[in-house]
């Protein structure tokens, strides 16, 4: 093949962060394939030292606009780990559904507004109302904004949660808008299979594309972690000593990104749903078992592309999760309880949690004021850059006989598909043919 | 009786962006000056939240920085119908060209408001920072007297 095919792809988005694609073809052969990150730097480690430990949480809930429960929740495990502060069992059903809530908003977000219309073959979601689609947009927004609730109700607002704080909930909801949330989960689950069942019939849209890769994220021996568990990989298995993540998540820097790279026991690894899937899909509940079987998505699954149908899964299994933990909780009595009160002693703190991009971790040093001194995090999406250039540079020549748009649309969803931070705008990706 | 909002949007790192925010603020101290029962809701950059957010209520006030070629703090006011038919010539700024996205979409799911008023108010400075230019801050008083009456007005036009 003498095929010229040349890429460039240049965004810039002030929500979240930038990312480039360069591709060039001479003649049928590969010159340059180049997955580029030129995010500015936002300090956010630099910001916390000196700040007192219970502004901590607030201060790195504003990372992410979509993941601000999960660095809320990696942030005060962080802490609580460092001043020895151990919650209630209330407290921590309670961040078991705020996690749950989380999820299920950022994963019916991503499925539902910016990966549907690829599949629906439509520029973005607002076309799919008043098209034949229309019903099917009417349910992912109700799906949507139940999530939404769910977050308000437990953590006090829809993004950037108020009332999880150092210690425990600074306010706890009340049994009846409790039972009210399960009512509505239950009433959604009709509605998700629904769209689990609309997916599947544009699924084969999605690339058939394999390349295998190291995954990791949480594992317990519990239950599908989300809120908690141990650092682990699908190539070498369970490591117990969070302390010294470093061993696992070796971040390194590469010149076409300012955004940290990371890899362990290959090249690069993934995080995200489809890592979580891989390590601990036999956890799942019974009706998110049903939905990866009907997907026949099994583990390990090397098609970075299922990492879409891994987030319809586990929007199926928050729900069930969250269902399970609304009746422990009204089950023991909702209690109205006050945060832990702290200790204040010098520490070394890490929180663990998984956020719906992946595995997430805060490390911080706090000295004997309750200041913190040093501080570490690692988002999911930075470590999963390496794995996405790894994927391209597979994948292009696999699509080269497709046309430039093809081509171009592939290169997108691939990108979309671990649904990296930065996707919250529509077109994650401006095309520009050169 | 009808649920009614005021829904400030902006941004409040880019400086006059945050006007709507700003004026948010002001009217719930003076919400004694309003018509009883009124929600106030901070709509933040906008999105597909207030999708959810328009859902609840008959009656929406949208307050927000536009561009309208006008006067630093000129006030315009408007009915959302003149602004998708493009009966008001403005040319939205930063984040409302998914505002009208999200209120043409919640038109479409048949759960818009049955009335959306915009106060439009033209921003001199959406650089970064938190503290309005001038100019605006020297027009939010005014702005917000003219807001609450032209609340106060409709909702005696309503009865």
């Amino acid at each position: 093949m003498s095929k010229d095919v040349s890429i460039n792809v240049h965004h810039l988005t002030r929500v979240e962060g930038h990312g480039n694609i360069v591709l060039d073809v001479e003649k049928g052969e590969i010159q340059k394939i180049q997955w580029q990150v030129p995010e500015a730097p936002r300090f956010f480690e630099a910001m916390l030292r000196g700040r007192h430990y219970d502004e901590l949480r607030a201060i790195t809930s504003r990372i992410c606009g979509i993941c601000s429960i999960g660095h809320s929740l990696a942030s005060l495990k962080a802490t609580e780990d460092a001043l020895d502060v151990k919650i209630s069992e209330q407290s921590d059903m309670l961040r078991h559904l705020a996690i749950n809530a989380e999820n299920m908003q950022s994963h019916i977000l991503h499925v539902g507004y910016l990966v549907a219309p690829d599949l629906f073959g439509v520029g973005s979601v607002f076309p799919l109302a008043g098209s034949n689609h229309h019903e099917e947009l009417l349910k992912i927004v109700k799906l949507h904004r139940i999530s939404n609730y769910m977050s308000d109700l437990i953590c006090g607002r829809t993004t950037h949660p108020i009332r999880l704080v150092v210690g425990g909930f600074s306010m706890v909801p009340k049994e009846k808008e409790l039972l009210k949330l399960k009512e509505e989960l239950t009433g959604i689950i009709e509605p998700t299979k629904e769209i689990a069942e609309v997916i599947l019939s544009v699924a084969d849209k999605l690339p058939n594309f394999t390349r295998e890769t190291e995954y990791i994220g949480l594992k317990s021996d519990k239950e599908y972690a989300l809120y908690d568990g141990d650092i682990a990989s699908t190539d070498t298995g369970v490591f117990k000593d969070s302390h010294n993540y470093k061993e696992i998540m070796q971040e390194f820097v590469v010149p076409q990104s300012t955004a940290k790279y990371a890899k362990h026991n290959r090249e690069s690894y993934m995080a995200g749903a489809l890592a979580r899937f891989n390590l601990n899909s036999d956890q799942l509940h019974p009706l998110a078992k049903e939905v990866a079987n009907m997907f026949k998505l099994k583990a390990v699954c090397y098609n970075p592309f299922m990492n879409n149908i891994s987030q319809v899964v586990e929007f199926v299994h928050n729900i069930e999760d969250s269902i399970m933990w609304i009746d422990k909780l009204v089950e023991n009595g909702i209690k109205d309880e006050k945060p832990v009160s702290v200790k204040l002693k010098e520490g070394r703190g890490v929180g663990v949690v998984e956020v719906p991009r992946g595995i997430l971790l805060h490390d911080y040093t706090i000295d004997e004021k309750g200041n913190c001194v040093k501080a570490n995090c690692i988002i999911p999406t930075n470590q999963n850059h390496a794995n996405i250039q790894l994927d391209m540079e597979k994948f292009v020549p696999e699509i080269l006989d497709k046309s430039e748009k093809e081509i171009e649309l592939n290169l997108e969803m691939l990108v979309r598909a671990y649904d990296p931070c930065i996707s919250c705008s529509t077109h994650y990706l401006d095309v520009k043919f050169v | 009786m009808k649920k009614t909002a005021i829904i400030g949007i902006g941004n409040s790192l880019r400086k006059d962006d945050s006007l709507g925010l700003v004026l948010l603020e002001k009217l719930k101290e003076k919400k004694t000056e309003l018509p009883e029962g009124m929600e106030f809701i901070e709509g933040g950059l906008g999105g597909m939240v207030l999708l959810h957010y328009l859902a609840d209520f008959d009656i929406a006030y949208i307050i927000d920085a536009v561009d309208f070629s006008g006067e630093p703090g000129e006030l315009r006011f408007f009915e959302k119908d003149d602004v998708v038919s493009k009966k008001v010539k403005i040319s939205f700024s930063t984040h409302e060209d998914d505002f009208l996205k999200v209120v043409k979409l919640s038109e479409e799911l048949n759960e818009i408001p049955e009335k959306i008023y915009i106060f439009g108010i033209q921003p001199k400075d959406m650089g970064l920072g938190c503290d309005l230019s001038p100019a605006i801050e020297g027009s939010i008083d005014e702005n917000l007297k003219k807001i609450i009456d032209k609340i106060n007005s409709l909702k005696e036009k309503e009865q």
